[in-house]
């Protein structure tokens, strides 16, 4: 009896103590809550200099000394260089020398005259026969060639040759740094040949031979003709995502910008500028200078070395550009020839080194100094929220420092894969920020600061939650600050700190 | 997150039989049998031969919480445990422990006045500060702190050696004096010796500054090699010995006062000592502060990418880590009690001090207990503890053979009312002694 009242109290012990147990037996999971964290989003702080400076494409900006910017969207450089003058030539002939004496004709356009040429590395050497059965020394002269008056000859011996059709070829002369003086655009060659007794023959066969003819300097006249320079298309994205509302921009311009280290007169000759305005519409610039053309300084006879700049602006002063960039440009296009000597003077001495080039860079020049009214400009950017799934509501802050005299508005709207809109942010919604004072002044001294709270609930975040894109809306104005254009400086700029309460479950 | 409950059962189905490690402990003086060496190192037997083997004791404190503050069974049987409410139920803060002992072997040997005893046990440790704003944080989120600096650092402990000891207790008339040396050999261990996180949510567009006072020292638990390279240790078996490298030595010190047949007091003080940890010993610093402002606008524009929300928190908490050898404090105990006899009932009474490695702990208890039939006592048992001032308890004794068992809950309350359970603890064993 003992033994089972022994059994029993033990196991009532057991069972009470399972009791605890009866509580927690099954599963353990975390309750489903409702958390709130205020996490930040992003920050930055952001002026004119450090966007423009990372632009792509072929914008770039030019700050003046106080600091006050122009963007410039350039061209592709077009360049020539002296063999585009005159190019080397391959010595693909013998050029026989006949009677002892012949003149080779420089390889040139009829309306030059080129009164003395340096030689580059032009290598030549001579053929000769003959049909005396003994040896012959020859002695050969450029006559119109020297070497600080030192007229260049040559000396061969010529052994005799049992076959009567046989060539004797000579070594190769450099005629490097030799001086040549044509005449009549030639060049004079002649020999002299001697048997051993002294007696003179004419060779029965004698000519010369170049590899390539070419020249480290000419100078004389280069006559007049037209050097094609092509073209290219300048695009200017300012107004790439232009929706609405206007953007006056003072005085932009149109720039012809000249390297030229040729030794002659060049004119432009323009065969096209045009802009083509955002409704695909194209516009003929208009100017004197477009039908006179444009003369572009070079070095004198006395500035061999010396590269000459020449800038030309096409504006409102001399062109109908003014007009035309009321329009929103966003390309240029343009073609343009070069004319040597334009007005054919031959009394102008003309040089050319082989080194020379001409170059020609067109920039549109932009002054930001601007009038927006209402410029408007808007993008779409995809989205995708499905890694914030267990996000319910969404409460932002951002906080702008604006030094930009112009007021800011962002909207945001909501769209599905079908453009089918889910949310639109509402007017208050929008994201406003406010110009920076004038106070009178050219230039804004101070920020102004605003905080925006988004309240995204959860009905609104629900529908945010399905969207795959996002277009985004940026509306500028500067009425409010000036009635005329005003100038936009390199530091003006935006600081900027968004972060978020986030309710999530 | 859902996990099985079986390590909780476990915690449980130990409770069978079990008491109060502590409060069983006060009993160990009411009654005299070797097991009274796991307190009291002056014990002297009145036998020749005593042996104790497998004898298991665990004592779990959730601190000053109950586990139905934040715990509670759903419609579904489910277990949901709630943040929210565990963050508004701490008070201060709570500190979660887990003490226990397995003593493998137990000898004494009496030879005349002179007690000798030998043995053999594990002893682990495990205790931890809940941080209630951090809990308040993951339960909540951190709306609360926008403007303010909260501190989210948890101290951490935990501990598991082997202690093989010798030592010998004098009669000397009514004064037992009773030493006892152990060689330690540590097997885990980690501590945090500062673990301070300072997260400030900033007003402005809150951004969040971590400022980081971090050094953990860590051997056997785990292996740091980045903070994405972190290799837990399984158990002793990595080590693929009984003993490693972590060496150390203890005592325990004991002093009893026989005042009469049926009564006396007595102190204690044990683990006194150290283990040097060399075995994949490491220590552990991050000094750093970090401002997460989310991402860098002009990083963006460059065409850089910010590094990912879940790298920057695996950079902020980024340790460095050395590998060396340290030396630290095995958990101490230390006790004070006295024990008397009136009318076939035992009265006694123990103060117990921890001190563990974050954590000190107090206890006090009051005992009462007397044979009910020639197999059966019970008894009843008060306690108070610093987080816990007034918990009534019942007490157990019986013996099948040599094996006695015993069970003490510390909370009687707890038994009927499961939800007010704040603790567990209790201790099995077997013993003969003739």
């Amino acid at each position: 009896m003992y033994q089972n009242l022994r059994m029993l109290i033990w196991g009532l012990m057991t069972l009470s103590l399972f009791s605890c147990n009866s509580l927690y037996d099954g599963d353990f999971e975390l309750e489903d809550t409702d958390r709130t964290f205020a996490v930040p989003i992003a920050f930055g702080s952001l002026n004119i200099q450090d966007v423009i400076d990372r632009a792509e494409g072929d914008a770039s900006i030019r700050i003046d000394g106080l600091g006050r910017i122009t963007a410039l969207y350039s061209g592709e450089i077009l360049r020539d260089n002296a063999s585009k003058i005159f190019p080397p030539v391959p010595g693909i002939f013998e050029f026989a020398i006949f009677d002892t004496i012949a003149e080779l004709p420089l390889p040139v356009n009829g309306s030059y005259r080129i009164d003395k040429g340096i030689f580059d590395n032009t290598n030549i050497y001579f053929k000769f026969n003959h049909n005396e059965k003994e040896i012959i020394k020859v002695k050969m002269f450029i006559e119109s060639v020297n070497n600080d008056g030192v007229v260049w000859e040559k000396d061969y011996t010529l052994d005799f040759v049992n076959d009567a059709d046989g060539v004797i070829e000579t070594s190769t002369s450099s005629l490097l740094n030799w001086v040549a003086f044509p005449v009549g655009n030639k060049i004079k060659f002649r020999y002299l040949a001697y048997k051993p007794n002294g007696d003179r023959i004419k060779m029965s066969y004698a000519a010369m031979r170049f590899d390539v003819l070419k020249f480290t300097y000419l100078d004389g006249y280069f006559g007049n003709h037209t050097f094609d320079i092509k073209g290219d298309i300048i695009k200017i994205n300012l107004f790439d995502l232009w929706k609405s509302g206007g953007l006056e921009i003072e005085q932009p311009q149109i720039t012809l910008d000249v390297d030229n280290a040729f030794g002659f007169p060049v004119r432009s000759k323009v065969n096209q500028l045009t802009v083509k305005t955002v409704g695909e519409k194209l516009f003929n610039v208009e100017s004197e200078y477009i039908n006179k053309g444009i003369d572009f300084d070079y070095p004198s006879i006395n500035q061999v070395g010396q590269t000459k700049n020449t800038v030309f602006h096409f504006n409102a002063q001399n062109s109908n550009i003014g007009e035309l960039f009321k329009d929103k440009v966003i390309q240029v296009i343009y073609d343009f020839d070069a004319l040597a000597n334009p007005d054919g003077d031959t009394g102008v001495k003309n040089f050319y080194t082989s080194d020379g080039f001409f170059s020609v860079k067109v920039n549109v020049e932009l002054p930001m100094k601007i009038k927006a009214n209402l410029f408007t400009i808007a993008d779409t950017i995809d989205l995708d929220l499905s890694d914030y799934d267990a996000a319910q509501a969404v409460e932002l802050k951002i906080k702008t420092a604006n030094s930009f005299p112009m007021d800011m508005v962002v909207g945001l709207i909501f769209l599905d894969n079908s453009n089918n809109v889910l949310y639109t942010l509402t007017e208050s919604e929008k994201i406003k920020v406010g110009s920076a004072p004038l106070n009178g002044g050219e230039k804004t001294t101070t920020k102004t600061t605003q905080e925006h709270v988004l309240n995204l609930d959860i009905d609104k975040f629900s529908s945010i939650k399905q969207a795959k894109k996002i277009l985004v809306t940026g509306s500028f104005d500067t009425n409010i600050q000036s009635a005329t254009p005003i100038w936009l400086y390199n530091d003006y700029g935006m600081d900027l700190t968004i972060g978020a309460i986030v309710k999530i479950q | 997150m859902t996990f099985r409950y079986s390590y909780i059962n476990f915690l449980f189905i130990l409770g069978i039989s079990l008491q109060n490690l502590t409060a069983q402990d006060n009993w160990m003086v009411q009654w005299q049998g070797i097991q009274q060496t796991y307190i009291n190192p002056a014990y002297t037997s009145e036998k020749s031969w005593e042996i104790s083997a497998a004898s298991t004791a665990l004592d779990f404190q959730l601190g000053n919480l109950n586990a139905g503050d934040f715990i509670e069974k759903n419609a579904a049987g489910v277990n949901v445990i709630s943040l929210d409410r565990l963050a508004s139920a701490i008070d201060g803060k709570s500190d979660l422990m887990a003490t226990g002992q397995f003593n493998t072997f137990d000898l004494v040997h009496r030879i005349g006045s002179i007690t000798f005893s030998a043995g053999h046990g594990i002893n682990y440790e495990f205790t931890t500060s809940l941080n209630p704003t951090l809990i308040d944080i993951l339960a909540n989120g951190n709306v609360s702190y926008i403007g303010k600096t909260v501190e989210l650092g948890m101290p951490v402990s935990a501990s598991v050696y082997q202690k093989y000891y010798l030592g010998a207790a004098i009669k000397t008339g009514p004064v037992n004096i009773g030493v006892r040396a152990a060689y330690l050999n540590g097997w885990h261990h980690m501590h945090t010796e500062r673990l301070s996180s300072q997260l400030t949510t900033g007003a402005d567009y809150y951004e969040l500054t971590i400022a980081n006072d971090i050094e953990i020292y860590n051997a056997g638990i785990f292996e740091y090699r980045g903070i994405d390279d972190i290799e837990t240790i399984k158990g002793i078996n990595d080590y693929r010995s009984l003993f490693t490298a972590n060496h150390g030595m203890a005592f325990d010190l004991g002093l009893e006062l026989k005042l009469s047949e049926n009564s006396g007091i007595f102190v204690s003080a044990q683990n006194l000592g150290t283990i040097k940890w060399a075995d994949r010993a490491q220590k552990l610093t991050n000094n750093t502060t970090t401002t997460l402002k989310g991402i860098d606008i002009e990083r963006v524009i460059d065409g850089e990418e910010d590094a990912s929300i879940e790298d920057t928190l695996l950079s902020v908490f980024s340790l460095n880590q050395e590998n060396l050898e340290f030396s630290q404090k095995v958990a101490a105990r230390y006790n004070a009690g006295g024990y008397f006899s009136l009318a076939g009932t035992t009265f006694s009474a123990l103060f117990n001090f921890k001190d563990l490695s974050n954590i000190q702990k107090a206890s006090v208890y009051l005992q009462a207990s007397r044979p009910i039939l020639s197999w059966l006592d019970l008894g009843v048992n008060y306690q108070w503890r610093s987080d816990a001032a007034f918990n009534l308890g019942v007490m157990a004794k019986t013996e099948f053979g040599p094996v006695v068992l015993f069970g003490v809950c510390n909370n009687a309350w707890s038994l009927l009312n499961p939800s007010r359970l704040d603790g567990l603890s209790g201790r099995v064993g077997a013993y003969v002694g003739f």
